[in-house]
């Protein structure tokens, strides 16, 4: 048997005037990096706040490495979190700050220090023992949220949208840095955030939340390639999505009816009885075919297009009056279709999914 | 003197439109705050003629000096001496007060809240102050009641007409000078801070202790000023509820002037100013008081 995870959910659920989590169970093994990825509003903050004892649940038990402390306050438990507003302390300076929890822990003063200049070091803040928090940067606040968690070994960090409202080029150093810690340290994560490259690059293992409950739990690359259904697909970037008139299962390759067409897709790796399939591509793997060439889909009508820098997004609509959106490269040498004139699309060597259509709100 | 083309426009910038702006509130702040200062300070210095009864401007000191007669000076150190203690009992009941209304109620508790601890404003001082003799007094009702409780067989005698009696009275009055920045100041402490340190490790006196308290120093501080600077200048409670012997800077400017000694009573009233003054800018300077109205938008 292996030791217990770092953190477990026991069918964990939190009601306001309704339920904002019902009934989620998850793990966070020792040493991982696990993501809750999530729209707002889907409660990936409300588990958070519990698992650092700021909220009790209304059911539900919480587990860190095994034992139960769902009724401990905050200051009893062994995590840490960064809040999205990392909280930094205006009247200390950043030693002040990277000390705080050795002091209230009653750490000697030059066990204090040690700590605290190592682990400045470790964040790359030497130098900066002295400066007050409103002297710093934003990549050096977090930087100093960091190390004043990390100073105090937790066995959990709690990341609440790390990367959320920072500029792409510090969200770039500052994904780097979170990453180089993980590995460095050896600490177990559990970050959330609604941001699917964050969770993709960072995670060993995502859990797509939605409307308080799980969807999908697994690998980035799961995730990505073999989402569970059209609601995670859209989450990550599968955003054209199209109903089949009919589907025919086989042995190899599925089949599906889209405008008259005859489409060959992926075998559902789910199913679910409740929904019925839709249709899910990548947008930016669908081209315009060559008049000579054999398209998979057509023809289309091109409603509108839009310059998007790196590709022009084409607005198009089938036949049977369905729209697909999907981006063509926004290279000189590739034409941009007119709009009203009529196309045909070839995705090959892409292999359409099939999955639930649980698009509609559950 | 030939005219310059571009005139208007180096008038334009030296007369931005911020200042245009600011110039209603400065003309009224020059009108009814500075000028009537000024002409008192320079009043001051000027001489009182017993002959006539009126000032004539021959520079002197004399009122200066006779600040340091008649016992004047212990007057101003007991007003002082008073007002401090006053203004420290009231930051000390005004800090949980205030922690009730900005830390921890929500925004419309809050403001109800805060409306309630202004409803004694809507009296006049002077009735307030009258009020407590029918508390305080030897048929009042603490007296009645201690009595009735056979607590005490004769009615205790310095409740009323005392400094107790004073100081409670002040204290009734102007706690709220006190709470309104204390209360701005736990406003401004963001709630993630107190999260942040919880999460750390610290319970509530840590939290509190390393956290809640030097945050909201600034505004215990100008709370402090606050109610110090009103009870300096204030007379009614000493008068209605102090002792027969008790004064306080104000009555003693009234009793000079009521030997139309003017340059006198200019001189205590330059020199209590001038001293209040130096003590706000020296906090604010050390504290950055106003940085708590920033809030407000003042």
């Amino acid at each position: 048997m292996s030791s217990p995870a770092a953190i477990a959910l026991d069918r964990v659920t939190k009601v306001y005037d309704k339920p904002v989590v019902s009934d989620i169970s998850l793990e966070v093994p020792e040493g991982s990096f696990v993501t809750v990825l999530g729209p707002s509003g889907s409660g990936k903050s409300t588990i958070l706040q519990m698992i650092g004892g700021f909220l009790q649940p209304t059911a539900g038990r919480i587990l860190f490495a095994g034992t139960d402390m769902t009724a401990l306050p905050p200051n009893k438990r062994p995590c840490n979190t960064i809040f999205q507003d990392l909280g930094l302390f205006p009247h200390m300076t950043v030693a002040e700050n990277v000390a705080y929890g050795l002091k209230v822990r009653g750490v000697d003063p030059a066990t204090r220090r040690k700590c605290t200049t190592e682990m400045l070091a470790i964040v790359a803040l030497e130098g900066y023992e002295r400066r007050r928090i409103h002297q710093l940067s934003g990549g050096q606040r977090q930087r100093v949220a960091l190390a004043r968690a990390l100073v105090l070994d937790p066995a959990v960090l709690l990341l609440d949208e790390p990367l959320t409202g920072l500029d792409e080029r510090l969200r770039q150093q500052l994904r780097g840095e979170i990453s180089r810690l993980h590995r460095r340290l050896g600490a177990t994560i559990l970050a959330v955030t609604h941001n699917q490259d964050e969770a993709l690059s960072l995670s060993d293992r995502i859990i797509v939340l939605r409307a308080g409950r799980i969807e999908q739990i697994g690998t980035p690359r799961e995730v990505f390639e073999r989402p569970a259904n059209a609601f995670v697909a859209r989450f990550v970037g599968f955003d054209a999505i199209l109903k089949p008139e009919r589907v025919d299962s086989g042995i190899a390759d599925w089949h599906a009816r889209v405008a008259g067409r005859d489409i060959r897709c992926e075998p559902p790796v789910s199913r679910d009885p409740a929904h019925d399939y839709v249709l899910v591509l990548r947008p930016e793997r669908i081209r315009i075919a060559d008049p000579k060439e054999r398209s998979d889909l057509g023809p289309l009508t091109v409603i509108s297009t839009a310059y998007k820098g790196r590709d022009v997004e084409v607005e198009s609509r089938l036949v049977d009056g369905q729209a697909l959106k999907f981006l063509i490269s926004a290279d000189p040498g590739v034409a941009v279709p007119a709009s009203g004139s009529s196309i045909e699309i070839v995705w090959e060597p892409m292999k359409p999914l099939l999955l639930p259509d649980a698009l509609v709100e559950p | 003197m030939p005219h310059e083309p571009g005139l208007r426009e180096s008038v334009d910038a030296r007369w931005p439109a911020g200042f245009l702006l600011a110039l209603p509130s400065l003309a009224v702040f020059v009108g009814v705050g500075f000028i009537p200062l000024a002409l008192i300070a320079t009043w001051s210095f000027w001489s009182f003629d017993p002959d006539t009864y009126w000032i004539k401007p021959a520079w002197s000191f004399a009122s200066y000096a006779a600040l340091f007669e008649n016992g004047r000076a212990t007057v101003f150190l007991r007003t002082a001496g008073l007002a401090a203690l006053t203004a420290t009992a009231s930051t000390l009941l005004a800090v949980p007060a205030a922690g009730l209304i900005g830390l921890l109620s929500g925004p419309r508790r809050a403001a109800l809240l805060l409306a309630l601890f202004t409803i004694p404003f809507f009296t006049s001082g002077l009735v307030r102050a009258f009020a407590w003799r029918l508390v305080l007094g030897r048929q009042g009702i603490i007296n009645n009641a201690l009595m009735s409780l056979g607590i005490v067989v004769t009615p205790v005698e310095w409740l009323l007409f005392s400094d107790f009696a004073v100081l409670l009275g002040m204290v009734a009055a102007y706690l709220p000078f006190a709470i309104v920045p204390i209360v701005l100041a736990f406003a401004r402490i963001e709630h993630s801070v107190i999260r942040a340190s919880q999460d750390l490790g610290a319970g509530f006196w840590t939290v509190f202790a390393t956290i809640v308290l030097p945050l909201v120093l600034p505004g215990i501080v100008a709370g402090f000023l606050f109610v110090f600077v009103v009870a300096v200048g204030t007379s009614m409670e000493i008068q209605l509820l102090g002792g027969a012997g008790a004064s306080s800077i104000s009555i003693m400017i009234n009793d000079v002037l009521r030997v139309v000694n003017f340059p006198l009573a200019f001189a205590i009233a330059t020199v209590v100013i001038t001293l209040l003054t130096v003590l706000i800018i020296i906090a604010n300077r050390a504290l950055r008081l106003s940085r708590l109205f920033e809030s407000l938008g003042i």
